[in-house]
């Protein structure tokens, strides 16, 4: 703290602290206060300060003071000196460090000229104290550090620190979140019931996993595990991903159009903690679908596949196998799992196409067909498909005018269907291989000529592929499709 | 040549088409060779369609085979698209916006390819409703060329061949003057003056077999005018427009060659 010989005042910015810390003040040095007039004595002072008999008060002090907490060294003027001056307290937000004021003096004291000048320095610094976040858990088995048995029923996590108090001030936590992740990296059957902010989390924990907690302990914001083990079912798919089923037909006559299912292996297992296979276990099976998913905004009744068997038993080896089939809707389905034990496990399977890009606006070409509160990402598709359209507007552009896209394929496929009936129609538009080309000029007004509907048809079969005409709508349009639409 | 004479000739090409039920293939027009001019080894033809009064479909589109590519492709306008791909297939394409009803007659489309006049097949679509989406062919199997166009021969840019030699272009230009004459194309219907362009070009080739090549220059004149009309733009009695550009382009590409 630097000062001149006649001013010892200063005011200096210190750290902003948003949460709550405990910090460590430190003050070391000493202010010479030099008599500039034969009636004044010198002396020597600390942070304390120079008490002033005349005016009963205490003045070259040193203060520190945050929005929340202070520390101010006292007593004033003390013999012998503090020096260090040493104060842990807890603060919050904006801060400075003070030395004020001056020691005041009657003018007259002085013969109308200064008593005192000063000399010295004083240094200061503050430093947070070291605290570590600690997760503590009511109601749960503990079987080794920071690890649980699955609880099987609900139980409580708490956010806290070590220590939990520095020089008798309780070391401040705030969670920041709260989360849990399964081992099995799918969809959780636990549930929480944690809020971001809350110190305590109850949770009902079904599956091996770790609990993880974000939280802001004395400043620093850490992370805390919690493992959770115990007895398993595994359910394995051969692959984490596939393709929908792809299936259509011609609701004219009931004949089917394309028929292409898709199905895989399911391998199911029950392990202990140990991951030793438990055999001649019974497990039941189900399915759900998750809702809201792969560009599907409406949500209920999400079909999610089919199992060739719902109840498996390991048998001797321990292992079982079932068949998955895909349904004809993209977006991730989990497959869960319980024995009569009430041992639960589940697995995510990624049910789509995963190849798509999503057609930005372009200067070429409007794009259009969003219906908020059903699908919104409409014009996902293949990159071939996507450079087909960027090609076939830029004509379009130059010939007629701008292109208006309609629908092409939500972001994973599938059937986009349009009637939120999960089915037909606007089967053709799982694929990001096809896309609806408006020929009206805006929506309510009239259509194109028809020699350019037809030129524009006939243009898209030459380059691409196959065409067809929709008319049985408010938005009649093109289909522009591929040569082969039932890959 | 006349359109009287025309007319009647290609009835006769598109005949068999007649009977075709598919969309797209119940139309009925008359394909006149316009021009055929070279450059350098450059080639452009332009054709002119008449949809044939009794069609019954309008005309939609029109296609020549363009086994090297094209370079160049006319009219490009609000009524026309010109493309030069159908399906990969490299061809010269062109699409109408416009009615061309029975009766109808297209402005000169064009198009310029590297090679030479040859034989090529040409299709003709006309005008019919797209099928609904729910009627679409799910794994395109048919080709549309095949399934919603009618097909012929007539006159296009082939690729040149490998031997450029006056005497292979010679031996070449005499098959094709014995493929004009002969069915299934009759482009030339006089068996006399067949027989005298096939003696034009043996007097050619001999002619230059001996190194004279003035006269074999003159054989080749001979052959030219032989296909020709008395009047500039008219052709001989019994040559067709498509014979006469095929074998007149031709003839002279060697002419040039000695």
């Amino acid at each position: 703290m630097p000062h001149d010989s006649l001013e010892p005042g200063i005011t200096l910015q210190l750290p902003t602290y948003q949460d709550s810390v405990i910090v460590e003040f430190r003050l070391e040095g000493t202010i010479n206060v030099i008599a500039a007039h034969p009636a004044k004595s010198s002396t020597v002072i600390d942070g304390s300060g120079f008490w002033s008999d005349s005016f009963g008060a205490c003045y070259v002090k040193v203060e520190f003071r945050y929005t929340l907490g202070m520390s101010l060294p006292t007593p004033c003027k003390r013999i012998p000196l503090i020096d260090p001056h040493v104060d842990t307290i807890l603060v919050h937000g904006q801060g400075t460090v003070r030395r004020y004021p001056k020691i005041a003096t009657w003018s007259y004291e002085c013969s109308y000229l200064t008593c005192y000048k000063y000399a010295g320095a004083q240094n200061y610094s503050i430093t947070p104290l070291s605290a570590t976040i600690n997760t503590l858990t009511t109601g749960a088995t503990v079987v080794g550090p920071k690890t649980i048995l699955i609880p099987n029923k609900a139980i409580v996590f708490q956010a806290s620190s070590l220590p939990l108090k520095i020089r008798g001030i309780t070391v401040p936590v705030s969670p920041r979140s709260w989360k849990w992740v399964p081992a099995h990296g799918g969809q959780p059957q636990s549930t929480l019931s944690c809020s971001p902010a809350k110190i305590q989390c109850t949770a009902t924990i079904y599956e091996r996993g770790l609990m993880l907690l974000t939280a802001v302990v004395n400043g620093v914001e850490q992370v805390d595990t919690i493992k959770v083990v115990g007895s398993e079912v595994k359910i394995v798919p051969d692959q984490p991903q596939m393709k929908f089923w792809k299936r259509w037909i011609k609701v004219k006559t009931g004949e089917v159009m394309c028929n292409k299912p898709t199905s895989q292996r399911i391998t199911v297992s029950v392990v202990g903690t140990d991951d030793q296979l438990l055999t001649n276990q019974v497990v039941t099976l189900s399915l759900a679908a998750q809702e809201g998913t792969a560009g599907h905004v409406h949500i209920s009744g999400k079909p999610p596949g089919t199992l060739d068997a719902t109840s498996v038993n390991t048998g001797n080896s321990g292992v079982a196998y079932t068949t998955y089939r895909a349904p004809k809707v993209s977006g991730p389905v989990t497959i869960k799992g319980i024995t009569s034990s009430y041992v639960r496990g589940s697995v995510d399977i990624e049910i789509g196409v995963f190849n798509l890009e999503e057609l930005k606006p372009g200067p070429n070409y409007e794009l259009y067909g969003a219906r908020a509160g059903e699908h919104v990402e409409n014009h996902y598709m293949t990159a071939d498909h996507k450079d087909q359209l960027v090609k076939f507007a830029a004509w379009f552009a130059s010939w007629w005018r701008p292109a208006r896209f309609n629908d092409t394929s939500l972001p994973r496929g599938g059937f986009y269907d349009i009637k939120l009936n999960w089915d037909q129609p606007h089967a053709t538009h799982s694929e990001g291989i096809a896309t609806d080309f408006g020929v009206k000029y805006a929506p309510g007004d009239s259509l194109y000529p028809s020699g350019v509907i037809r030129a524009a048809g006939l243009t898209w079969q030459a380059w691409f592929g196959n065409i067809g005409w929709e008319d049985k709508t408010a938005q009649p349009h093109l289909h522009l499709g591929p040569k082969n639409a039932c890959q | 040549m006349p359109m009287k004479f025309l007319i009647p000739f290609f009835l006769l090409g598109v005949a068999p088409y007649a009977l075709a039920q598919s969309p797209g293939q119940n139309i009925s027009v008359a394909l006149d060779v316009r021009s055929v001019s070279v450059r350098a080894d450059t080639t452009a033809v332009a054709y002119v369609l008449t949809v044939l009064p009794g069609s019954q479909e309008a005309l939609s589109r029109f296609s020549i085979d363009a086994p090297t590519g094209v370079l160049r492709i006319a009219p490009q306008n609000s009524l026309w698209v010109p493309l030069a791909e159908f399906q990969g297939r490299s061809v010269g394409h062109w699409i109408t916006a416009d009615s061309l009803p029975a009766g109808s007659v297209t402005p000169e489309l064009t198009y310029e390819a590297i090679g030479l006049a040859g034989i090529l097949t040409y299709w003709v679509g006309g005008v019919f409703p797209f099928p609904s989406v729910e009627d679409m062919d799910p794994v395109g199997s048919s080709d549309p060329m095949v399934s919603e166009m009618i097909n012929g021969p007539t006159v296009g840019v082939e690729a040149w061949p490998a031997n450029r030699t006056p005497d292979a272009l010679l031996t070449r230009l005499r098959n094709l003057g014995q493929r004009t004459c002969t069915t299934p194309l009759m482009w030339i219907t006089s068996s006399s003056l067949c027989s005298q362009l096939t003696a034009y070009v043996d007097e050619a080739e001999s002619h230059r077999a001996s190194g004279q090549l003035s006269a074999a220059r003159t054989s080749l004149d001979a052959f030219i005018t032989a296909l020709s009309g008395s009047a500039p733009g008219t052709f001989a009695p019994g040559v067709n427009s498509s014979a006469y550009w095929l074998l007149r382009t031709n003839a002279q590409i060697i002419r040039d060659s000695l």
